[in-house]
């Protein structure tokens, strides 16, 4: 099963923060334009958002140092 | 219902080691804790496994409904003319630091909501107080000229001194953007 992960911010800046899961792209990328005409901090920083479809209960991953 | 798996870690001492990174989301909170314990183990988070944290999220809900300030906003600042920054320093009062290359010293301290600049003079006005204030930051002894309540004793002293006939007030916000911020250190 895939969900679309909505988030806004930069992971190596240590600021980014989940929006939300949506059940398809169309739905996220509402969001996302809403969020970024009229929220504040989301406004300010409109090329932030992200959006990436993940795949549920996939974990297969290894983080090193 | 879904559940992410975060690692979110503030080093108290050193922002540097500040690491965030989304690991992944599950359906279940069981399966969320089952990687949490997995992952405790990796380089990465081993020692920091309190940092590593599970979030509920159901889906098509938006989240942040407000918006957020945290991170992004400091108060107002402004750099009023070249060595001169302006900037307030809690919910009422503002400071001015005067940086001539050499030596940084603060000019004023005092609480205004409105500014001018006319060439090197500042001009403070406070609704609350009923204060004007005309700085000087190139006057060698006083650099606070004048310091009343009086409107007309105040655009009087303005006409004498600096031949100046009225003045456009700005509003000092309570916030600016840090992306805005001019430098001040």
């Amino acid at each position: 099963m895939y969900i679309y992960r909505l988030s806004h911010g930069c992971e190596e800046e240590n600021n980014e923060k989940t929006i939300g899961y949506f059940g398809s792209w169309k739905k996220a990328r509402s969001v996302m334009k809403e969020y970024r005409s009229s929220l504040p901090g989301f406004k300010d920083y409109p090329k932030e958002f992200s959006i990436k479809k993940i795949r549920v209960n996939e974990d297969d991953y290894y983080f090193y140092d | 219902m879904l559940y992410e798996l975060i690692f979110d870690y503030w080093d108290e001492d050193d922002p540097n080691k500040d690491d965030t990174i989304f690991i992944a989301v599950y359906s279940s909170y069981e399966l969320a804790e089952r990687g949490r314990k997995k992952f405790a183990k990796q380089p990465r988070f081993k020692g920091k496994e309190e940092a590593l944290e599970i979030w509920e999220y159901e889906v098509n809900d938006k989240g942040w409904p407000e918006g957020f300030r945290q991170g992004l906003y400091e108060y107002f600042v402004a750099q009023l003319t070249d060595d001169l920054i302006m900037k307030k320093i809690d919910d009422n009062d503002v400071r001015i630091k005067l940086d001539d290359g050499t030596n940084k010293y603060y000019i004023f301290e005092g609480e205004v909501e409105f500014y001018a600049v006319s060439g090197r003079i500042i001009l403070l006005k406070s609704e609350k107080t009923g204060k004007f204030y005309c700085i000087d930051p190139d006057h060698k002894t006083k650099k606070i000229r004048i310091e009343t309540k009086d409107k007309e004793e105040f655009s009087a002293y303005l006409k004498q001194n600096y031949g100046m006939d009225s003045c456009a007030w700005t509003e000092i916000e309570q916030y600016v953007l840090k992306k805005d911020l001019p430098g001040w250190c």
